[in-house]
């Protein structure tokens, strides 16, 4: 049975699986934390009915399963005749791997958001109020005071979800993504040993969450450094 | 619209129940793998505290899907070897009991991880009074710390049955005949998916959106009854 592991094939898939699966880690994270930080600014700081909007798009997002969310982007959006030629189909729904990074970074945005949210509402109230006595603009009390240290708040938290996204993209083999999930899997299918395949697989995973550990770990002690001494109290 | 879904509806009320109830049967068993597997991490034997430590990370770099596929492919090649090498021939797995076994064991270590951190920050003296009355180690973790720990655990636990609902959709793929692979069935059969996805979106939204009203009840209750 172990004859698989000695296939060429095999390790292409996973190599090339590798790379998918980085690729849509990094990319949904990158723009999962654009959408997520406009989300949670726009509950924290936003009028009734923009923080009622942000919180229903959270609410949604989080309730809806990766799954489903997945198969209606597949299945369902492409049925809709509108949309045939417009710049959404073009840009997403064209392949199974633009469909997957999007649904994934819109999935990652609702939980981002609520992880900014909690780190911005942790920042004392005196340290804006000081940032607007000294004739700051709103944005650039964000942008000098509250990120920064929402930011060092939240680090742990991101290196989290960023393991989660990464354990979630393998869900995307469903819709035929060739991830590190997904190619090796076909490979197994292919010898008729679905479950060695997934032994390797698993040790990759591992390896990439043991990466992600120790770079939050370099990003945690780098920010303390240059961040000088903390105003306490 | 309505009349395509309409005589599905029996048949995704059933898929609705699976959903719930492999849910409700994964949750406890979690919760009990997740007690063991904190308690041992405070072990005196220094191999059980590492075991328990290596299970948590274990399976915290673990994609869900992979351990619902390493369960159900690898207990059916199990049980062939046992065929072949002793001749006892056992049914294999049903998909509903080998999600069920990947489920509370991945969820176990979820668990296990929350109830290690309040276990750090228990207060001794609890403990300590325990001891004083005369009561075994094995009754104070029964009478006292397993109680007061799963109130305290009570938000984090919640936020992990939500997310065990959903995560329970990847049954499906084993063949499960949950709320998602019925969708499945009915958007192949009346080839209308993005209705048939929306339904089971809005389905599962219903679900979260009372699994969290559950959840805020019993939390006010717990904090009620629990102040320690």
């Amino acid at each position: 049975m172990p004859d698989i592991l000695f296939q060429d094939k095999l390790w292409s898939a996973v190599f090339s699986g590798l790379v998918v699966t980085l690729a849509l880690t990094v990319f949904s994270m990158i723009l999962g934390l654009a959408l997520g930080t406009i989300v949670a600014v726009a509950r924290v700081h936003g009028g009734r009915w923009l923080s009622l909007a942000a919180g229903a798009y959270v609410f949604v997002l989080r309730g809806v399963p990766l799954l489903i969310l997945l198969f209606l982007f597949y299945y369902g959006l492409p049925r809709i005749p509108l949309l045939r030629g417009t710049w959404f189909w073009d840009l997403v729904l064209v392949s199974p791997f633009r469909t997957a990074l999007f649904v994934l970074a819109l999935n990652n945005s609702a939980y981002l958001a609520e992880i900014i949210r909690g780190g911005l509402l942790g920042v004392q109230r005196g340290l804006v109020e000081a940032g607007r006595a000294v004739g700051m603009s709103s944005f650039l009390i964000f942008k000098r005071v509250e990120a920064p240290i929402a930011l060092r708040a939240i680090l742990g938290n991101l290196g989290n979800e960023t393991i989660a996204v990464m354990k979630a993209s393998a869900i995307t083999s469903v819709i035929t993504v060739h991830d590190l999930m997904g190619g090796p899997t076909v490979v197994g299918n292919l010898y008729l040993d679905p479950f060695t395949p997934l032994l390797v697989v698993g040790v990759f995973y591992l390896a990439l969450v043991a990466v992600i550990d120790f770079g939050v770990g370099r990003a945690q002690s780098w920010l303390k450094v240059s961040a000088g001494p903390m105003p306490s109290g | 619209m309505y009349d395509t879904v309409a005589p599905f509806l029996g048949f995704w009320t059933v898929g609705t129940i699976v959903t719930l109830g492999l849910s409700a049967a994964v949750f406890p068993a979690a919760l009990a793998i997740g007690l063991v597997a904190a308690f041992s991490r405070f072990s005196n034997v220094a191999a059980i505290a590492r075991l328990a430590r290596a299970y948590s990370s274990l399976f915290r770099g673990l994609p869900e899907l992979l351990v619902i596929f390493a369960v159900y492919f690898g207990s059916s090649i199990l049980l062939q070897k046992l065929k072949a090498t002793s001749g006892v021939a056992l049914p294999g797995l049903s998909p509903f009991v080998a999600a069920f076994i990947a489920l509370a064991v991945q969820f176990g270590a979820y668990a296990s991880v929350v109830f290690a951190d309040w276990l750090r920050v228990f207060p001794k003296g609890l403990i300590e009074a325990g001891a004083a009355v005369g009561m075994s180690p094995a009754r104070v973790r029964r009478r006292i710390i397993i109680p007061i720990l799963l109130r305290q655990a009570t938000p984090s636990l919640g936020n992990l049955f939500l997310v065990l609902l959903k995560i329970s959709a990847l049954a499906s793929l084993i063949g499960v005949e949950e709320l998602s692979r019925r969708t499945g069935i009915v958007a192949g059969s009346t080839r209308e998916p993005l209705l048939c996805y929306s339904v089971a979106a809005l389905l599962y939204l219903c679900i979260s959106a009372i699994a969290g009203l559950l959840q805020a009840y019993i939390e006010r209750r717990a904090r009620r009854t629990g102040r320690v």
